[in-house]
């Protein structure tokens, strides 16, 4: 369906475009989201993603469009909003904060009862945050994106094994801030 | 406090974020107006200069005041920076390239850096071109032994995302046989790390590759040493990194659809184990794939990067017949066939029309689009910007043989070409026809000097040189006095249209460098560049601007802004006051008017067509547009036969001069649509139905009948009739080794031929590049008439091209070989003394008694003409099968291998297939230690062609192997018969988790995998 859509958009059929921004606006706008954690950015990194694939969508030849659209939206973050990353300033933490509050009204059942209550989500986000994006973007493809491991390989031009042990030394290194950080507080 | 993050981090998975309807909306808005502007950008072959100058100024600018100084011994990232790339032999070296992939910064990471950058100039250099040169100038300076293994190492880290990496482009980088060369890939945080420990990037990455299958390097160890010493002090399996990865490359290749043919062109694939291109056409699958969807042809000629579909070949095991039918669209892919598996890239969608017959038209205006298989020269035009650089723009090449066009400069040559004047530049995209000549060439330019600067368009092997521009490079600058910086105020008003007008006041100080224009829909003080820019003004006496429906890419219909200048005074900037507006309306477009069309038929079939002239200050022009199918067409879907801009011009007679866009005898709707805001806005109007012209036939266009005779020194001398026509354009003389009756544009030609009186053509040695000695040909002449449009094809005569006797300096070499023990090969040959000798391709066909490359392929390539045998063991398994007879020969290259001098062949068996069914799988056992650790052993495999053990573990396959389920451990010493998975493994499998743990064995160079019983144990 991808494939079709790209191709009638490339031989001047617009609409095809609108529909296949269409299909993926929730799942790269979610991606957006969680990599730059604020609104203003997710909306100029969804922007600028789609300006990224029209520009070089000649060039797309895989068959996975969402792959091809995950990896354009992270290589673009990459060069534009990683260095803010650190700066966290007030929108972020206000940012998190509605985050969380959209967690808890989740409908999730053990939503409330695993993530104890908002500081402790919070304490997580921020920790998580904290992370270099090496670990910190498989952790969000594989846990918040639910990408499988040859996916997020894919989408980030490295090897199923790197994948899988960057995910696990992300955790670790996320436990262990958190607890660090809680006894801290 | 103990935590369980995996149950937390699964929580947010239930997360729905949504992206507001505004935010889709100005994003479709957006993306609307790149598309336009893109295919704008297809469409025109050239870009105003003002705005070149402009565009070039900004990018000038933009580089000096992002350029960021990290520290003292690292490379600087500068915005044109596209990637990274390091090289590490002891000399550690970086480079940045653009976007280009030229090197545009480079740095020496170490003193053995320094000194080699001493002798090698990077700056300018392709990125391969600069690794070649620098792997060179290593082995020259002692720092490669050609005895001895030596390890490169190159990395690469993207930085713009629509950067394409060259992993697949290494096997065009040469090294001698004894170097062993990784190529990594990292991101920038390997840079960011690298640059805190002083080590290269390619360092930082081997560092963590390593320590990604255990073991541990040292930072100091990666400061102080050679790669070559670290491996040598490291562990054996990091030499693993090293082993030569197999690439397949996908296809990538362009179709144009043009009347009798399709022409493909793609990008030459010439990884190991590649044997040739299949074409695959489908009318009903939108990605067909060989075999599922067969194939139109299969070449096996691995350097052919193009082909023309006609209707002349069938089709095998497709959908759609054998033949292409007309104006029926159809999926094209190429799959590429390697020895082990095919890879098939994208496809491209397109109409086949049939070759319709010629018609005598008088005199015809030039075709709408330019015509694509004309090898001709580019026109170049060039303007000197106010900062002293030099932009060039030239005339886009649309020809299907196109390969690339070579910038070329020189000082004292008022007419430069390529290659007697080298070149400054090579773009192999056809797409592209400007260059920005700035302070990057001040390595290969002189600054203060006049050059005349051309281009050289290559066509295959063929290259044209255009004419050439002169202007003067740079001038050594002045210091600038001290800048004081103020603001600018600016003021603005809302027109009735929605247009809005912005004035400031003007700047006059001498520092001033240009006016940013920023706008911001939520920063009521917006200021560059925290908020961006809308356009970037460096006319300091242009004090307004007209914001108006062309701005709309960047700015939402209906929203109000706040507007702001920020003055830039070199690298420092002042922003000055903001107003509010509100650019245009949301019901602006719904006030453009349409063209209501007319039109009736001349006596002598040609049509008259009259159209509503529209009175609108915003009207760019009309698009004439004619369909014999759709009974609505419109612009761009139908495309148009004329492009009128002068508002006035309401009627056009379309006479014979459109035989070339229209088919006399046909019925067309006819259509008007209006184009406005810079073609931005495109209204359709009504149509109208009439016939055009009459079928009537030429009898004026002749061909012209061509003889031949071969001389006493081998040479051919063709003459054909003269062609008496005043709407002559030209002789193709054409040659072809298959087809008995050749035409051009189908078979290409060897010469162009202007002059009508010039009715003969020597066919002499220096055709040797285009022709192969010895070699039968169908030599035939094609008449072009009315600027090209018409072709007449003649008839062929029949030679061979050059006899053997000529060919003394060109001579053969003569192969024997003898089968060993172990059933490998070894051949010899003589050796070749001439002095153009550019090296020996060793040939293999299982089929052809008398193999020659290129028809055959080659199965090694050899370019010591010292090197004079070839020792054809089971490393050549992936080309050659097991058991199977062989015919091998050599076919010597001249002359930078444009001359090809096939040799004798001979058959000799290669191994044994009963050797394949000796290479025996290894038994492995297992046992849980009481600390739950599992302790593998396995038969040790004693066999000759043993290349390692693959450990393998899977937790659902019962029978686990390489490659399908990947490996936790590769052992490449038979010795080692048995591994301990404990916590160090816990990466790779999960605690508690039950595993199937299985050996494959690998054997010739890890071509042959054969796997073993598996064990299954729990994980700790």
């Amino acid at each position: 369906m991808d494939e079709i859509l790209i191709n009638e958009y490339l031989s001047g059929k617009d609409e095809s475009l609108s529909i296949l921004i269409d299909r993926y606006k929730k799942p790269l706008y979610k991606l957006c989201f969680n990599l730059v954690r604020n609104n203003f950015e997710a909306d100029d990194l969804f922007q600028e993603t789609w300006i990224k694939i029209i520009k070089c969508i000649r060039r797309y030849k895989s068959k996975n469009f969402k792959s091809f659209l995950y990896k354009v939206c992270i290589n673009t973050y990459k060069d534009q909003y990683r260095k803010n990353k650190r700066q966290k300033n007030l929108f972020q933490l206000i940012e998190d904060e509605l985050y969380i509050d959209r967690l808890n009204q989740s409908q999730s059942s053990n939503c409330e009862s695993i993530l104890v209550n908002k500081e402790q989500c919070n304490h997580m986000m921020k920790n998580l945050n904290l992370l270099k994006d090496h670990y910190r973007i498989p952790i969000i493809l594989f846990y918040f994106e639910g990408l499988q491991y040859s996916k997020i390989a894919e989408v980030m031009d490295i090897s199923l094994g790197t994948v899988k042990s960057r995910i696990s030394k992300g955790k670790e290194k996320l436990k262990e801030s958190m607890e660090v950080s809680y006894h801290v507080i | 406090m103990s935590y369980n993050i995996e149950k937390r981090l699964e929580s947010f998975k239930e997360i729905e974020i949504e992206p507001s309807a505004q935010l889709i909306s100005k994003t479709l808005q957006l993306a609307r107006a790149y598309t336009e502007q893109k295919r704008n950008r297809r469409r025109i072959n050239w870009i105003p200069t003002f705005m070149t100058a402009s565009l070039a100024v900004i990018a000038v600018i933009f580089a000096i005041i992002t350029f960021v100084n990290l520290k003292e011994n690292t490379m600087v990232i500068s915005s044109e920076t596209a990637a990274i790339y390091s090289l590490d032999i002891n000399p550690s070296i970086e480079m940045g390239v653009d976007s280009n992939k030229e090197v545009i910064e480079v740095k020496s990471l170490n003193e053995d850096g320094k000194l080699l950058l001493k002798q090698v100039n990077c700056m300018g250099l392709d990125i391969k071109d600069c690794f070649n040169q620098l792997i060179n100038k290593a082995v020259e300076l002692g720092y490669i032994s050609e005895d001895d293994i030596n390890y490169v190492m190159i990395s690469e880290i993207v930085v713009k995302s629509d950067f394409m990496s060259i992993k697949e482009e290494m096997t065009d980088v040469t090294k001698p046989e004894s170097v062993k060369l990784v190529f990594l890939i990292g991101d920038i945080e390997d840079k960011e790390t690298a640059d805190s420990k002083g080590i290269s990037i390619g360092k930082e990455i081997f560092q963590e590759k390593a320590q990604e299958i255990g073991i541990s390097i040292k930072d100091s160890d990666l400061i102080e040493k050679s790669i070559k010493e670290v491996i040598s002090n490291s562990s054996s399996s990091v030499s693993q990194l090293f082993d030569k990865t197999k690439t397949y490359t996908t296809p990538e290749f362009v179709a144009e659809s043009h009347e009798g043919y399709i022409a493909m062109t793609w990008k030459e694939i010439s990884d190991d184990g590649f044997s040739g291109y299949k074409i695959v056409i489908s009318k009903n699958n939108a990605a067909p794939e060989y075999p599922a969807d067969g194939y139109l042809v299969f070449i096996t000629d691995t350097k052919q990067t193009s082909y023309l579909i006609t209707d002349q070949v069938k089709y095998q095991g497709g959908d759609f017949g054998e033949q292409l039918m007309d104006n029926e669209s159809y999926y094209i892919t190429i799959t590429a066939v390697y020895s082990d598996k095919n890879i098939t890239g994208k496809a491209v969608k397109v109409k086949y029309t049939s070759k319709k017959e010629v018609v005598i038209t008088p005199s015809q205006t030039p075709s709408p689009s330019p015509s694509p298989v004309v090898n001709q020269a580019a026109f170049i035009h060039g303007e000197r910007l106010q900062d002293g650089t030099v932009n060039l723009t030239w005339d886009k090449i649309y020809s299907a043989s196109f390969t690339g066009y070579k910038i070329v400069a020189s000082a004292t040559n008022e007419n430069p070409k390529y290659p007697d004047d080298g070149y400054i530049k090579y773009i192999t995209d056809k797409n592209i026809n400007s260059l920005h000549i700035g302070n990057e060439f001040s390595g290969v330019l002189k600054k203060g000097s006049n050059y005349y600067f051309s281009v050289t368009v290559l066509y295959g092997n063929e290259s044209i040189a255009g004419n050439s521009v002169q202007l003067k490079y740079m001038e050594t600058k002045i210091t600038p006095p001290p800048v004081e910086i103020k603001g600018t105020t600016i003021t603005g008003e809302r027109l009735s249209n929605g247009n809005i007008i912005l004035g400031w006041d003007k700047i006059d100080d001498a520092s001033f460098t240009g006016y940013k224009v920023v706008a911001s829909a939520t920063n009521q003080s917006p200021c560059y560049p925290e908020d961006g820019y809308i356009t970037y003004i460096t006319d300091r006496s242009q004090t307004s601007l007209l914001l108006d429906a062309s701005y709309s890419g960047k700015l939402a219909y209906g929203t109000e802004y706040y507007f702001s200048i920020t003055a830039l005074y070199g690298e420092k900037k002042a922003a000055g006051n903001a107003i509010k507006l509100k650019y245009m309306d949301n019901q602006a477009e719904s006030e453009f008017k349409q063209s209501v069309i007319t039109g009736q038929r001349m006596a002598d079939g040609s049509v008259l067509l009259s159209w509503n002239k529209i009175d609108d200050t915003r009207l760019t022009g009309y698009k004439v547009v004619a369909s014999s199918s759709n009974p609505t067409p419109s612009y761009p879907e139908d495309g148009y036969i004329k492009w009128i801009t002068d508002k006035n011009t309401t009627s056009l007679l379309v006479d014979s001069s459109f035989a070339s866009a229209l088919i006399p005898g046909t019925e067309y709707y006819f259509s008007i649509t209006a184009l406005y805001n810079d073609q931005k806005v495109k209204v359709p109007g009504n149509a109208v139905k009439l016939k055009y012209m009459e079928t009537t036939m030429s009898s004026g266009y002749l061909p012209s009948i061509i003889t031949g005779q071969k001389m006493e020194d081998g040479t051919l001398l063709l003459s054909w009739d003269k062609i008496e026509n005043s709407e002559f354009s030209g002789y193709k003389i054409v040659a072809s080794a298959t087809n008995q009756t050749p035409s051009y544009p189908a078979d290409g030609y060897i010469r162009w031929i202007t002059d009508k009186n010039s009715t003969s053509l020597l066919v002499d040695s220096s055709f040797a590049s285009t022709l192969t000695y010895g070699t039968e040909y169908y030599f035939s002449v094609t008449v072009l008439y009315n600027n090209q449009t018409v072709k007449i094809p003649g008839n062929a005569v029949k030679f061979t091209y050059m006899s053997t006797a000529v060919q003394e300096s060109h001579n053969s070499s003569v192969i024997s070989g003898q089968r060993l023990e172990d059933g490998s090969l070894l051949l010899t040959w003589d050796k070749i003394e001439s002095n153009d000798f550019s090296g020996y391709k060793v040939v293999a066909s299982a089929t052809n008694s008398s193999p020659s490359y290129p028809n055959d392929g080659y199965i090694s390539w050899i370019t010591d003409k010292n090197s004079t045998s070839l020792l054809v063991n089971s490393s050549f398994s992936s080309s050659l099968v097991p058991g199977t007879e062989y015919y091998f020969s050599i076919t010597v290259l001249y002359n930078n291998q444009t001359i090809k001098v096939p040799g004798n062949a001979i058959k000799l068996k290669y191994l044994d297939t009963a050797s394949q069914s000796e290479l025996i799988a290894s038994t492995i056992t297992g046992q849980r230690l009481s600390d739950g650790n599992i302790l593998l052993s396995w038969d040790m495999i004693n066999v000759e062609g043993f290349s390692g053990y693959k450990v393998v573990a899977s937790a659902t396959n019962p029978n686990p192997s390489y490659p399908a389920d990947g490996y936790i451990r590769w052992i490449t010493d038979k010795n080692v018969t048995s591994l301990l998975v404990d916590g160090s493994f816990s990466s790779s499998l999960t605690e508690g988790t039950g595993y199937y743990f299985s050996i494959t064995v690998l054997y010739n160079s890890q071509t042959v995998k054969i796997p073993g019983n598996s064990v299954y144990l729990l994980f700790r």
